[in-house]
């Protein structure tokens, strides 16, 4: 298999995940499809350089992670959406409303932290352990606790608010 | 909402988005081969284009020196050519610093770290370059006077009792509102760096 279609099947099987990292750093769907394709961008970039030290996907949350946080604070950044006829990377409305509101809070609530707060939140949401939240954001594992848990409460005062 | 709550609400949401329909795998690499090319044209073409024009003044510049025969006027001109050769390249050095961080490799808090700390580089430039083209702004004239219309504008009343007034007046606006810009810009990357320490 040619390396461009390694590539291809990668993001391919990992849509859903590149997707909900554009969707928790960005605020509206123009941005996050920019985002989005910033991440398979990225991933493209250094494709060649990812030798399997990592898990796959470690490596696939660190690119998308890390390029969310470069991409969204460059100066006089304006989204450079590659307009494609097919590319599709909606949700489609067929889900419960009262769940995709849900969603929405949810999303929002998230959006609130901090740039590596909404990471760590982020991993820990995908299931990720701790220690596996400590590798991809290279911060202590006692630390993710401690962060995790002023998250928790930055999270419940907010919901009260 | 506890986490708890939270985690099996995202469960259901990542079904959700897995049961979506895919971008098709052609569309992908298409996709990503003209992101290179609008990344190449969008970022950094602005700011070489700045370059060459700063450069090509420069350029004027030094073989004009010879012409000038006030000597004020040559030293001026020394001081104008020399920021249109430092200030684009010190712009463009912090801005390739910005840009050629390697996000494949190391934690999200490290590149955290980086590239808030050359964004804070990069602001810095700015507001320097900033307080320097103001100076520039109204050091060009003389010079230019000489070069353009023979004239010795330095020692001409109109010069120190309209011309620099008023720059000083304008510089001192415009320097003011950016300033405040700036200032904003790196608070809140050192807001981001002290977030990093907690």
């Amino acid at each position: 298999m040619s390396q461009e279609e390694e590539f291809v099947n990668l993001i391919h099987e990992n849509q859903g995940l590149i997707y909900k990292i554009s969707s928790i750093y960005t605020q509206n769907t123009e941005e996050q499809q920019d985002l989005y394709q910033e991440i398979v961008y990225q991933t493209w970039k250094s494709f060649d350089r990812f030798k399997g030290a990592s898990k796959t996907s470690t490596w696939l949350y660190r690119i998308g992670m890390n390029t969310a946080i470069t991409h969204l604070n460059q100066r006089k950044r304006k989204v450079q959406l590659v307009p494609m006829e097919g590319l599709k990377l909606d949700i489609q409305d067929e889900a419960d409303p009262e769940l995709e509101e849900r969603i929405q809070v949810l999303y929002r609530h998230i959006r609130q932290l901090n740039l590596l707060d909404r990471g760590i939140i982020f991993l820990f949401l995908e299931g990720k352990s701790q220690a596996e939240i400590a590798e991809i954001t290279g911060i202590s594992v006692s630390n993710v606790g401690t962060r995790m848990s002023r998250i928790k409460e930055k999270l419940r005062s907010e919901v009260k608010a | 909402m506890e986490l708890e709550d939270m985690k099996s609400l995202w469960a259901e949401h990542s079904q959700q988005i897995d049961k979506q329909e895919k971008i098709k795998k052609e569309l992908l690499m298409k996709m990503t081969k003209k992101k290179y090319l609008n990344k190449l044209g969008g970022i950094y073409l602005p700011e070489i284009l700045g370059a060459v024009i700063c450069l090509a003044y420069a350029g004027f510049f030094i073989f004009q020196i010879g012409k000038l025969e006030l000597p004020w006027n040559q030293v001026l001109s020394i001081f104008n050519t020399t920021l249109l050769i430092v200030l684009p390249i010190l712009s463009l050095y912090s801005l390739f610093k910005l840009g050629r961080i390697d996000i494949s490799e190391g934690s999200s808090a490290e590149i955290l770290e980086r590239f808030t700390k050359n964004r804070i580089f990069f602001w810095k430039v700015q507001r320097f370059a900033m307080v320097i083209s103001g100076l520039f702004a109204i050091s060009i004239l003389p010079p230019l006077a000489e070069l353009v219309g023979k004239i010795d504008l330095l020692s001409s009343r109109q010069f120190w009792m309209v011309y620099v007034p008023i720059g000083v007046i304008l510089v001192y606006i415009f320097t003011k509102v950016t300033m405040k810009k700036y200032q904003k810009a790196l608070s809140n990357s050192e807001q981001v760096l002290k977030e990093l320490e907690v």
